[in-house]
């Protein structure tokens, strides 16, 4: 019992199990519900950039893709009665379209791979907005439905909030659990020293084709579950800028050193935008402040912040170095903590 | 590390809770409209033109007190239709307003259908918005594309000439608009010489108007819209394209051409209002400059004038419905609603199965000898129920009686 009190996701599971019923929040449940999905978002975005040290600085695109892979298989395909096949297809759509791009690039690193990823996004964007005909374009697909499975009635708010809840939670430890595997290790090796995993025998380009594919997966099935939230699909989330966001939010939240670093992200991210946007239009400014204060003093995020504040007491195994005292880029040496 | 997660959850309750304390009375009318984004100076004048309207009510519609309660839609139809639902979550409203560009449009409507709330479209013009992506809790109040394009075209017919060249802004607005320029044109015996599509963002026009300008055209349809726009009617008086042809627009805003040069200024355009068409809307505009003397359009034009007539038709939904909570009532009372006070000659409709409010469209013509905010003058009005989609060429019907 005290092994899961510990664990910052039963946390998490509690707070966003009680989301609905906590006072002012809980009017809102679609912000819960966006927050939980913008949680599958950057956690599968992490996986690249976190564990991997891929700078996928497109990976609006999937997000997107799965968006209008929904869609548009909801409304052309499957039909009114169906909710988990257009979900299937979205991760199906970001799965394929991930890994056609992550054969392409496996082999481009920094700067190379994270234009390669932008490129790709804004051609994806303009595709979305151009192509009338399948994709609605300037007008974006709409009268997409959510229909009632297993007796819940999805078309509730509140039953929907409860299913992406499931779904997150899933995805979490699904994501962690990989994290922590061989295949994760492998990863971060791949991070921490490319050339010193090369020459230890790690197919590197293998490993970054294959967690780019299951990271877009990720991102697909995000998308698709965005889509039948908003039962709509707009070109604008795969502009650029939208890509943009998740990468400020993972490095706000400390996604180079915690697994749990793009949740902390998340919500600021999201809270800022929904909620102080409400107060005062320059929102943004103020976020843009704490991102270079945060980062300009604390590279590692705010999850840095915590993990350097606990490990500074029991000082057994040393402060975080920061990604810039090592150099950062491919031959970082900081270790991810799960 | 413990510690922190307490104090963290602890400050997390605090803020939560602390809004609450500012619980409100007032009948909330939500706002999704650009503050930030491609259209943010037209959000402005739409929200201004909403403050107006309330102004002249006095602040009240039923007896009851009424607040704008605004949210930014970032010109991005994914933001305004989450904005939208904060506004009917959070602040449990029932009726939303607002929405530059039809995409925004189109999303705001999807969600007060899902969500079952009344949803004015202020500043939204693409056909769809009545056709296709029509639905019964949506009305719009901008012009459609048809009734615009097939003015302007009509007008052109008429008057300017019979040899024809497009410049289209290439997404589905300006498709929209090329479309019912060339419905008309075929029917009215004018020829088509050339087409150009220009991607949305596009600058520097100069190739595209090298070819216009040798072309033989004698006139120019131009669907374009928003900064490109601006960048474009400067660039036709500098490759002096006014010399060779006449130039006429299926839409304008006021705020395009007013901060052009005189010399610049002498397109011909269908707009959605003149504020001087007559007396009343200049006596408005007059207001409206007091108001709001740091406009970026100090006159009654599309943006703030659309913003005025929605809440202006709110309150006499409201009046006829006896109801202003009772969203089902209000649409009811708002289909076949004559608005009488819409300060044009004429009074303006609510179509009951498109929910399209079909007004008067001007055609106005620059005028570089104007001064001050005489930038140009009224050709002519005509009426959008002439104008608009009839019933074959759109079917929809999403009235109450439909309905039930």
């Amino acid at each position: 019992m005290d092994k899961v009190r510990k664990d910052p996701l039963f946390w998490i599971f509690l707070v966003f199990l009680c989301y609905p019923f906590l006072p002012y929040l809980g009017n809102f449940v679609s912000l819960g519900t966006e927050l939980l999905l913008w949680f599958i978002f950057t956690l599968s975005f992490n996986l690249c950039l976190g564990q991997t040290g891929l700078p996928s600085f497109g990976h609006g695109a999937f997000y997107g893709l799965g968006s209008y892979a929904a869609a548009i298989s909801f409304l052309r395909f499957y039909g009114e009665d169906s909710f988990f096949l257009p979900l299937i297809t979205a991760i199906a759509i970001g799965a394929l379209f991930g890994a056609m791009l992550g054969w392409m690039i496996r082999e481009k690193r920094g700067v190379y791979f994270a234009m390669l990823t932008v490129v790709f996004t804004q051609v994806v964007f303009g595709i979305c907005w151009r192509w009338d005909a399948v994709t609605g374009g300037e007008a974006g697909l709409s009268g997409i439905d959510r229909v009632s499975i297993l007796g819940l009635n999805m078309k509730d708010p509140h039953t929907y909030y409860y299913f992406c809840f499931v779904v997150f939670l899933l995805c979490a430890i699904l994501i962690r659990t990989l994290a922590k595997s061989c295949f994760g290790m492998s990863l971060q090796a791949v991070r921490q020293n490319y050339i010193r995993a090369q020459y230890l025998g790690y197919n590197t380009g293998k490993y970054k084709f294959a967690v780019f594919t299951i990271s877009s997966a990720f991102a697909g099935l995000a998308g698709g579950m965005y889509c039948m939230l908003t039962q709509s699909a707009f070109a604008d989330i795969l502009d650029w800028s939208k890509s943009g966001d998740v990468v400020m939010a993972t490095l706000l939240g400390g996604g180079t050193v915690s697994f749990y670093g793009p949740i902390v992200g998340s919500i600021i991210f999201i809270l800022f935008k929904e909620l102080l946007s409400a107060l005062w239009d320059h929102w943004a400014l103020i976020y843009g402040l704490l991102f270079v204060v945060v980062l300009s003093l604390f590279p590692t995020g705010l999850m840095g912040i915590i993990i350097n504040r606990s490990r500074g007491k029991k000082s057994k195994k040393g402060l975080l170095p920061t990604p810039a005292k090592q150099g950062g880029g491919a031959e970082e040496q900081v270790e991810q903590t799960n | 590390m413990k510690r922190i997660w307490i104090v963290g959850l602890m400050l997390l309750g605090v803020l939560l809770v602390a809004p609450q304390a500012m619980a409100e009375e007032p009948f909330k009318i939500g706002v999704v409209s650009p503050v930030s984004g491609n259209y943010g100076d037209h959000g402005a004048l739409e929200r201004a033109g909403m403050e107006m309207a309330l102004k002249d009510l006095g602040g009240k519609i039923l007896g009851r007190t009424v607040e704008l309660e605004v949210l930014d839609s970032e010109s991005n139809p994914d933001a305004a239709a989450r904005r939208a639902r904060s506004l009917i979550e959070k602040d449990q409203v029932k009726v939303l307003v607002g929405g530059v560009s039809s995409s925004v449009g189109m999303a705001v409507g999807a969600v007060a259908e899902e969500r079952k709330v009344l949803y004015v479209c202020t500043n939204g013009n693409s056909d769809e918005l009545t056709s296709a992506k029509a639905n019964h809790y949506q009305f719009r109040v901008g012009a459609s594309m048809a009734a615009l394009g097939r003015a302007a075209a009509t007008y052109a017919t008429n008057n300017l000439g019979k040899k024809w060249f497009y410049l289209t802004h290439d997404y589905s607005w300006g498709h929209s608009g090329t479309r019912w320029a060339r419905d008309v044109m075929e029917k009215t015996g004018a020829t088509e010489v050339g087409e150009v599509k220009v991607p949305l963002g596009t600058r520097d026009f100069s190739s595209q108007l090298l070819q216009i300008r040798n072309s033989g055209a004698e006139v120019l349809m131009i669907t374009c819209a928003g900064f490109d726009n601006v960048a474009l009617l400067k660039q036709l008086a500098e490759y002096k394209i006014y010399d060779k042809m006449k130039v006429v627009y299926t839409l304008m805003e006021y705020v395009d051409m007013y901060p052009l040069d005189p010399d610049e200024r002498q397109a011909y355009a269908a707009v959605e209002v003149s504020w001087n068409e007559n007396p009343k809307m200049e006596a408005a505009s007059k207001k409206f400059e007091k108001m709001f003397p740091d406009a970026a359009a100090p006159v009654m034009d599309n943006g703030n004038y659309n913003g005025y007539i929605a809440i202006m038709m709110i309150n006499e939904a409201a009046n006829k419905a006896g109801s202003l909570d009772d969203v089902e009532k209000l649409i009811c009372a708002m289909e076949g609603l004559e608005i009488t006070n819409n300060l044009r000659a004429q009074p303006s409709y609510v179509s009951p199965k498109t929910h399209q409010v079909l007004s008067t469209v001007d055609i106005v013509k620059a005028n570089p000898e104007g001064k001050g905010l005489n930038i140009w003058d009224v050709q002519k009005a005509y009426h959008a129920s002439e104008y608009d989609m009839t019933e074959e060429e759109n079917p929809v019907d999403v009235s109450c009686g439909a309905q039930k």
